[in-house]
């Protein structure tokens, strides 16, 4: 059963966890946290280099193109990742205290969305510095961040479970994160694909999340209804699945770890 | 409210004791296709019955495997029973041998608050009580290193210090004072017996049947998964001590 007063009492738990992990993360690392900036940068920079003669002449703009669909591809398919060891790395709390099992895949999820947070820094500059279009639009930003937030959260519950189960997901999951990659068109206009393999990229949920941070990041424009209702309906899909999945399973937990 | 702290009815719990679990992708097939994935079963308690009253202490006295540790895990709500219910009333302090839930990369500090968190209490409020831990534990001059660097005594002292820091309606202890040195053991002794009389109740678990007898009213003495004896502590590990020798 949900009590949220009873919940309430582990948010502070989370808050310590969340913490520990960031601070773990950047351990000892000269630059720290500068390199959630910095990352998403320098990837940009190379793949823009490879890339942009490529596509010139197609899209306008290509490190915005590009950074939207990396942020946005990053921090979902990283939830997935790591939520698929959230349960295992924190074995030590739960073989020894009654918690809900869900804190920990929730504070990998933040951690994820906080880098996600830190890289708009990056984003902004290079919008600031390409002279991309800067309106009221970006006003729909965090709006477009809940619903990837609550995808991200089902997605990473699921792979929680069945990674606490099977711990070969570990390693296709890399190999299905570099498919999904080239399926999400990060790198590439969708127009480049021919009709008869667009419906890969219907199916892909990934892409509307993307495209809406597009239209107001790239081309700043109002994403449309369309657009936003279906990345809407994926995300409580998303996270009502993910929430089933691992509530039904929880309790196994502790013989897997 | 009823007068009692804990409640166990009709308790099992079933392990699936496969020698090798299932991890890996082709073997699950392949037992799957054998439908051979489920054997195995292996009963860890069966029919476990009995109560404890508020402010009573009971000892649980049996050999390795008997499943002391995972009684006390099922009351915890660690793990859920495949059979039968569990009925606790108030706040519960576990302190397991088998794991003292503290991340070995992060220092005493951290772990502090860590744990403290997860048992629910603010940064400002462990910072208050921080001194009083450090100080009870006895590790002044370890605050800031690792606890992967401490010796099995400190971490548990710490643990138990953790613990044992606020008033708590049940108490669970398994194996604590196996680990520390006689001063320290004096120490968790004392401070069992004054939340005792501020009204805990208190599981406790141990090899030693002469430490259940000082410490626990009545005990329950469990061998493979079976409820052998429960009564006053004295009758309990008198039979328990007369098995341990006839083996």
């Amino acid at each position: 059963m949900f009590k949220l007063e009873e919940q309430m009492k582990y948010f502070g738990f989370l808050k310590e966890v969340v913490k520990r992990d960031i601070k773990k993360k950047y351990y000892k690392s000269a630059l720290g946290v500068v390199w959630t900036v910095l990352n998403p940068l320098l990837s940009m920079l190379v793949i823009t280099i490879v890339f942009s003669t490529l596509f010139k002449r197609n899209i306008e703009n290509y490190p915005i193109y590009l950074l939207c669909g990396q942020l946005m591809f990053g921090f979902i398919s990283g939830a997935g990742s790591s939520g698929l060891n959230a349960i295992l790395s924190n074995a030590s709390y739960i073989r020894v205290v009654y918690m809900p099992k869900y804190i920990f895949v929730l504070s990998r999820v933040i951690e994820g969305f906080v880098d996600l947070l830190f890289s708009l820094i990056a984003l902004f500059l290079v919008m600031i510095f390409t002279g991309a279009p800067i309106t009221w639009n970006l006003l729909i930003l965090p709006l477009l961040f809940v619903l990837a937030f609550m995808f991200a959260l089902g997605w990473a519950l699921i792979f929680a479970t069945y990674g606490t189960f099977l711990r070969d997901l570990q390693h296709l999951y890399g190999i299905f994160r570099t498919l999904w990659m080239w399926v999400s068109a990060i790198f590439y206009p969708v127009s480049i694909i021919p009709s008869t393999y667009r419906f890969i990229f219907d199916l892909n949920p990934l892409i509307h999340y993307i495209s809406i941070m597009r239209s107001i990041c790239h081309e700043g424009v109002m994403p449309t209804e369309k657009s936003l209702i279906i990345a809407s309906c994926y995300s409580v899909l998303m996270l009502a699945m993910g929430i089933s999945v691992f509530k039904a399973n929880e309790n196994k937990f502790l013989l897997y770890i | 409210m009823s007068d009692t702290a804990v409640k166990v009815e009709n308790v099992s719990m079933m392990f699936n004791l496969s020698r090798k679990r299932e991890e890996r992708l082709k073997e699950y097939v392949i037992n799957l296709l054998k439908r051979k994935l489920f054997f195995d079963e292996f009963w860890a308690l069966r029919d476990i019955s009995f109560e404890v009253k508020k402010g009573d202490t009971l000892g649980i006295v049996g050999t390795n495997g008997s499943g002391k540790t995972t009684l006390l895990r099922l009351v915890a709500g660690i793990m859920q029973p495949t059979k039968g219910k569990i009925t606790t009333e108030g706040s519960i302090a576990p302190l397991f041998a088998i794991g003292t839930g503290f991340d070995h990369s992060l220092t005493a500090r951290e772990n502090i608050y860590l744990v403290g968190a997860l048992r629910g209490y603010s940064r400002a409020y462990m910072k208050k009580r921080f001194d009083e831990i450090i100080d009870f534990a006895e590790l002044e001059d370890f605050v800031d290193v690792p606890v992967k660097n401490f010796s099995s005594g400190m971490t548990s002292r710490l643990a138990f210090a953790i613990a044992t820091l606020v008033q708590t309606d049940i108490l669970i202890a398994d194996e604590v004072l196996a680990v520390g040195d006689a001063k320290f053991r004096q120490k968790s002794v004392d401070r069992m017996a004054k939340m005792r009389s501020n009204g805990a109740t208190v599981l406790f678990v141990s090899h030693s049947s002469s430490q259940v007898q000082k410490i626990c009213r009545n005990a329950i003495w469990l061998d493979h998964g079976k409820l052998v004896m429960s009564g006053s502590s004295k009758e309990v590990c008198d039979a328990y001590a007369d098995y341990c020798k006839k083996q």
